[in-house]
């Protein structure tokens, strides 16, 4: 059956997360605003990958809108284990609509990287 | 003979051509009426026909002339089209005549055209002889685009003139004729 919701599917590029905390959060989704761009564009999230390289800390990794004190989950926070690559996939992840750009921020790196990788349905 | 062939036909399935070899068609190109009847036709599968290159972020293209959409003397064309990467695009034809017009807006053409008008009736133009089309794309992402193409499919016609009196039995209503529009809309003609 045809799906009249659906958009565009788009990922995102593979986005370290810098360094714990909110205040650190970064964009792993940027929102579409062109402003010659014909209507408005949301993101719904489709598929998540998170790698930990071995050498930090297990974690909880944030993902929604905004960030330091304007961060707002979107989601539950998911836990990342040390040395891991963990894949989210549609059925896996409420479909929340976002109108803002996507950003994530981890509680612990520890002497480690964390990489992550968003795919979305962009709307509209 | 009826037809039960017409411009964007919107029924169920995919296109259709326009008129069949014998059947009278009227292609309008700006100003003029080009009276014709149809002498042979062939498809157009679906191919790339454009690529309008590397559009970065935030950015909308230069106007690309379509070349590959042209066609001989005497003869038209009819496709319908899409994009395949994530862009909206604009099509002009010829270069300086925006279609799908409204009054606030020129409406583009973005990949979810395949959900929302799976057969593309929708997205369907004319091209008369080497009047090609040319299309601009909005690339509305906040990443740089490195290819944005369309594919395009359709049917070839080539046409003869019609003769005076066939013209005329059209246009007193006598004759049947397919009118299609190859042009913007520059007035009566």
């Amino acid at each position: 059956m045809l799906n009249l919701l659906s958009g565009i599917r788009r990922q995102g590029g593979v986005v370290n997360l810098p360094a714990a905390g909110v205040a650190n959060a970064v964009v792993v989704m940027a929102e579409s605003v062109f402003a010659s761009m014909v209507g408005n564009k949301t993101q719904v999230l489709k598929r998540i990958k998170i790698r930990s390289n071995g050498v930090g800390a297990d974690t909880w990794v944030h993902i929604g809108t905004g960030v330091g004190g304007a961060f707002i989950d979107r989601i539950p926070a998911l836990r990342l284990v040390n040395n891991t690559t963990d894949d989210y996939v549609e059925g896996d992840i409420p479909e929340s609509e976002f109108a803002a750009s996507i950003t994530a921020y981890p509680e612990a790196v520890g002497a480690g990287s964390i990489d992550i990788q968003v795919e979305v349905d962009e709307r509209g | 003979m009826g037809y039960d062939l017409f411009p964007h036909k919107s029924g169920i399935g995919l296109i259709e051509p326009v008129a069949l070899i014998g059947h009278n068609v009227c292609v309008k190109y700006a100003n003029d009426n080009h009276y014709r009847r149809v002498i042979w036709f062939e498809p157009i599968a679906p191919f790339q026909f454009l690529d309008i290159g590397a559009i970065a972020a935030a950015t909308t293209s230069a106007r690309t002339q379509a070349n590959n959409l042209q066609f001989w003397r005497n003869e038209f064309g009819q496709i319908r089209w899409y994009p395949i990467d994530t862009a909206q695009v604009r099509l002009y034809v010829p270069n300086a005549d925006g279609r799908m017009n409204l009054r606030n807006l020129q409406v583009p053409v973005d990949p979810t055209i395949v959900t929302r008008d799976p057969c593309g009736h929708l997205t369907e133009f004319f091209v008369w002889e080497d009047r090609n089309p040319a299309f601009e794309a909005i690339n509305y992402t906040a990443v740089a685009l490195p290819q944005c193409r369309l594919i395009g499919q359709g049917f070839r016609f080539v046409t003869e003139e019609l003769p005076t009196a066939d013209i005329s039995r059209i246009r007193s209503g006598a004759l049947q004729c397919t009118y299609v529009v190859a042009s913007g809309f520059s007035g009566k003609p």
